[in-house]
């Protein structure tokens, strides 16, 4: 196992330096640094005096090498735009995007195995039928038409949820070092509720065709007819078997499902006003802010990697044919 | 494997994260693809489910009035008169001009912008599903052929990028050609090639899978080796030979595609990095209206309409074709 | 009384193309202790007819007619709860591959406790013993340690050493056993055999040992019902069916075993291959592929006939005609 562990972190690393490298080669070739730190007026004599000051003559693999020195230090840059560094803007507004994300992820998740569940033990009754062309249309509604359709009904029609933002005012988040919490208030999970729901529904939907896929395909094994002919209870067989056999793709999806999320955050935070790396991201790409889309795109690799580290120790939890043998006589 | 496969098909090109990266070839169909393709079953399936029959009709409908956007549009949504705007349904503006579905604030016809807007999202759609499948059935091709360290080139840099969702490639492509190609430069011709190599670059990798898969299987047929001894590259030669057999994949994953595709476009404009507001597309059309819900609602609400139906009639004959291709999956 | 009555057991597939009839019209009887072995070609209904007593159908599939009676009572019309508690209490089940009954993502011990606590009262520390002891009594060594394994630390042979013991928790009065040795070794396939043999000598277990190889029926079983093509084409003693076979379709099968006083050259292979259930011809099933073949078996079907020890199901032994046959040989 730990072989195993050691193996894919080599790759996670590989992984991370690819991105790293097209990051770099954002951060270097598409916008000018230079042109991005002085002004209209200054001379080519001063330009090219910045450009060995800043190391821009070096070799490619040493402005590279100082490049990831610099990642690994957490110096993401300038933002051009902002002219503040870019990891105190994440620093900024990474926990509003994870906050959210974590919790339609949950919701997603949920919701998702239940439904996939019903609808795969159900096949044939109709609501299991509604909720597959239900999910059709999930799948078919883009996430920021969803999103103002639930501030419409929930906000504007019905008074019931905020409209927009993660907060009323400043008492309602929660400092804790340089995290900031919305969670801990009561408006806080307010407002929280129709993001979480516009993120979540498309993996949700996702999620829930995937069990129902794999549930089916569960049913027609030999152990599960085997655990039928054992006498054991339709609930032992479905859950305790069937469903539990169901949980290494479910976890593959939904870990990458994550990764997906962080993504289409920037959509939902955009619909709902959201203060997230999303919205931080997408002002970047409008104004070409090339250090904080760099910065973003190592970041979502960072968060992806991590993911799939999560996932991987997870399959060995749960499989246990996985797992590396020591004692054993076996084939 | 039938299942396994209707999994990776079924979230094609969304971040489709497959971990057996198993192509959904169903059986070796070959030669005459077209004849093949439509053979009974697929005809039978398709009669049987009125579903997908409204979907065709819907999807039909909608085609038909993009391309004779032209023709059919009661008023020209580009060249708008502020006189006009804001009148509601079934109203007639202080011009006199009478709006079915109303008019914006800019005063272009809901109806009409809405037609112009289909065209775009079905052009951007089946080009940007067109450049995806060359290059991904190419690319899926020559990793296929190659073998060695081009294959594992070509499919670690799909499976990294199959990591990423499209919406965020896409946006990515779109900022750094923006950029290379000069920030002011936002005209709407630009903004369609743009759009096109933007989504297209985010969806190939689900055809080179499919493709790399099935040349696996025939890179080491004799054919192969006899295509070497009478000259013609081998590579043409699989290429005739790959071809049918994916024929029925690609078809699954290309309609699957074009509604990501035009969901994608619709929601890269409505982020405001799509189409110039001036031009009507389905995403300016919703974001504009949005912030007008409260008093001109039918901006918003038809053009969304609009983008659901269509999208929706496109999942829908994806996932009949998917199902119809895959019949061990009922 | 028999342990196990099957009286005209019909099984039916609803199609798009209309109705199969993948059994049809079987009759037979299991007493306790006995070992009885259905042989057929894969297709022939035999495992169907296994899958029927124990109300494990898969739909659309389903008993159309006939009845099954367990202890003299009806089983075939019983409400699913009711079916289940007679499954592994009553009637015990082993399949075709050891290798995937068993799920893979739990001990095999946990397998074996969760279904002893299914069946009886017994507390989980007590059940834990009696899965040591079922692991011991199907030969498993080291069972102490073996208990706590994951199916696929286990060969092949133990795992359906694991499979029985897992149909024997609740010490059932029966046990089908599905093509049990198919997929094992030789010497292992002696081995799970003499297993069963031995569960019916000691505990009175009657099998119904469902194979398509007739070595392992004639080393094992007590009877042997022939099946073809849906129905049971002749039933009989071991010793009466292997070595004195009267059905041409048994007579067929029996080519690859020597039998004293036959006329082999002739019959060592049967020509042609069983007809799909969707193309079963007229008359009897197995009249394309008879050497005997005559008008009757082109127009009606035939029951099976009752000999002195058995039953057939062929024209040729119907009244006046059996005799004279049977004079003949």
């Amino acid at each position: 196992m730990a072989a195993f562990i050691v193996r894919r972190l080599i790759q996670a690393t590989l992984v991370m330096l690819v991105v790293a490298l097209i990051a770099f080669l954002l951060f270097n070739y598409v916008g000018d640094p230079i042109n991005n730190m002085v002004g209209q007026d200054t001379s080519a004599v001063e330009r090219e005096q910045l450009r060995e000051q800043l190391g821009l003559n070096d070799p490619f693999y040493i402005q590279f090498g100082r490049f990831v020195e610099h990642i690994l230090e957490g110096n993401f840059g300038r933002s051009y735009r902002q002219s503040r560094p870019v990891e105190d803007m994440i620093a900024d507004y990474l926990p509003a995007t994870l906050e959210l994300a974590v919790v339609s992820a949950m919701m997603a998740l949920v919701f998702g195995v239940a439904m996939g569940v019903y609808t795969a033990l159900k096949r044939y009754s109709a609501f299991s039928q509604v909720l597959m062309t239900v999910s059709l249309i999930g799948v078919s509604l883009p996430t920021f038409l969803i999103g103002i359709i639930l501030i419409q009904i929930f906000a504007v029609e019905l008074h019931w949820l905020p409209p927009q933002g993660r907060v009323g005012g400043e008492d309602d988040l929660v400092h804790i070092g340089w995290w900031t919490t919305g969670l801990l208030s009561w408006e806080g999970w307010r407002r929280i509720i129709l993001p979480a729901i516009t993120l979540g529904l498309f993996q949700m939907t996702l999620i829930m065709r995937l069990v129902r896929a794999e549930m089916l395909e569960v049913l027609r094994t030999d152990f599960i007819k085997f655990a039928r002919a054992r006498g054991l209870s339709d609930r032992s067989v479905h859950f305790g078997h069937a469903l539990k056999n169901t949980l290494v793709p479910v976890i593959t999806i939904t870990g990458l499902q994550f990764g997906t999320i962080i993504a289409f955050a920037i959509i939902t935070e955009r619909v709902f006003n959201w203060p997230g790396v999303g919205q931080m991201f997408l002002d970047a790409v409008i104004h070409v802010d090339i250090p904080v889309m760099a910065a973003y795109l190592v970041l979502i690799a960072m968060v992806f990697v991590v993911v799939n580290l999560v996932v991987d120790i997870l399959y060995f939890v749960v499989d246990p044919r996985l797992r590396v043998e020591r004692s054993t006589t076996g084939h | 494997m039938a299942d396994s496969s209707a999994t990776e098909v079924d979230i094609a090109g969304r971040a489709a994260p497959d971990p057996g990266g198993k192509p959904p070839a169903p059986a070796t169909r070959r030669a005459g693809p077209v004849a093949r393709f439509f053979d009974g079953d697929l005809w039978y399936s398709f009669k049987r489910s009125p579903l997908t029959i409204v979907a065709a009709v819907v999807f039909l409908i909608i085609v038909i009035g993009a391309v004779f956007a032209g023709l059919l549009a009661p008023h020209n949504p580009l060249t708008p008169m502020t006189m006009d705007a804001r009148t509601p349904p079934f109203g007639t503006s202080y011009m006199g001009n009478y709006f079915i579905l109303g008019s914006d604030n800019q005063g272009r016809g809901v109806l009409s912008a809405i037609l112009y807007g289909l065209q775009i999202s079905l052009s951007v759609g089946l080009c940007s599903v067109l450049f995806a499948m060359v290059l991904g059935v190419g690319l899926g091709l020559l990793a296929g052929y190659m073998g060695g360290w081009v294959d594992a080139l070509i499919m670690r840099i799909a499976d990294i990028q199959l990591s990423f969702p499209a919406i965020l490639i896409a946006l990515l492509v779109d900022g750094v050609t923006r950029e290379l190609l000069g920030q002011s430069q936002r005209q709407a011709d630009l903004a369609f090639w743009v759009l096109t190599f933007s989504i297209g670059f985010s969806l190939w990798v689900q055809y080179a899978r499919t493709v790399r898969g099935s040349t696996l299987v025939e890179r080491n047929k004799e054919y192969v080796q006899a295509a070497r001894v009478i000259g013609i590259h081998p590579l043409l030669i699989m290429l005739r030979h790959v071809l049918p057999n994916v024929t029925g994949p690609v078809l699954v994953i290309a309609t699957i595609g074009l509604a990501i595709a035009i969901i994608t476009e619709a929601t890269l404009s409505f982020l405001g990095v799509g189409f110039p507001p001036t031009r009507p597309s389905l995403g300016t059309l919703i974001q504009q209206g949005q912030q007008v819900l409260g008093s001109e609602w039918w901006i918003a609400t038809f053009s969304g309409l609009a983008l659901v139906l269509l999208a929706l009639s496109v999942n829908l004959l994806g996932d009949w074709l998917r199902d119809a291709l895959n019949p061990k999956l009922r | 009384m028999a342990l196990l009555e099957v009286d005209n057991l019909r099984v039916e597939f609803p199609t798009r193309r209309g109705t199969l009839v993948a059994v049809d019209d079987v009759s037979f009887a299991i007493d306790e202790g006995e070992v009885l072995g259905v042989v057929g070609e894969s297709g022939a209904g035999k495992s169907l007819t296994g899958t029927a007593i124990i109300g494990l159908l898969e739909p659309p599939g389903r008993v159309a007619g006939g009845e099954i009676r367990l202890e003299g009572k009806r089983i075939d019309k019983l409400p699913p709860d009711q079916m289940r508690r007679i499954r592994g209490a009553k009637i015990g089940a082993i399949f075709q591959d050891p290798l995937t009954s068993l799920n893979p993502l739990y001990r095999i011990g946990t397998q074996i406790v969760e279904t002893v606590l299914t069946h009886t009262d017994l507390t989980p520390t007590k059940a834990r013993m009696r899965a040591l002891e079922l692991l011991k009594e199907v030969g498993i060594p080291a069972a102490e340690h073996r208990i706590d394994h994951y199916p696929h630390q286990l060969s092949g042979g133990m795992r359906q050493r694991v499979v029985i013991a897992l149909a024997l928790c609740a010490n059932p009065r029966l046990i089908i056993a599905d093509e049990p040795t198919t997929a094992l070794d030789v010497s292992i396939q002696a081995q799970i055999l003499a297993l069963l043999r031995r569960l019916g000598r000691d505990h009175g277990t009657a099998v119904m040992l469902v194979t398509h190889d007739m070595g392992v029926i004639a080393e094992t079983a007590h009877r042997v019902a022939v099946m073809y093509a849906g129905r049971i084409a002749e039933i009989g003693a071991v010793r009466q069916v292997v070595g004195r076979p009267r059905h041409p379709y048994t007579v067929g099968l029996m080519g690859s075993i020597p039998a004293v006083g036959r006329d082999q050259e002739r019959l060592t292979q049967i020509d042609g291959a069983m007809p799909r259930l969707t193309d079963i011809p007229r008359g009897c099933a197995f009249n394309p592929r008879c050497p005997h073949a005559f008008d009757r078996c082109f127009a009606d079907r035939p029951d099976p006939i009752a000999m002195a020890d058995g039953k057939v199901a062929c024209w040729r032994f119907d009244q006046a005609e059996a005799a004279a046959e049977v004079g003949h040989a």
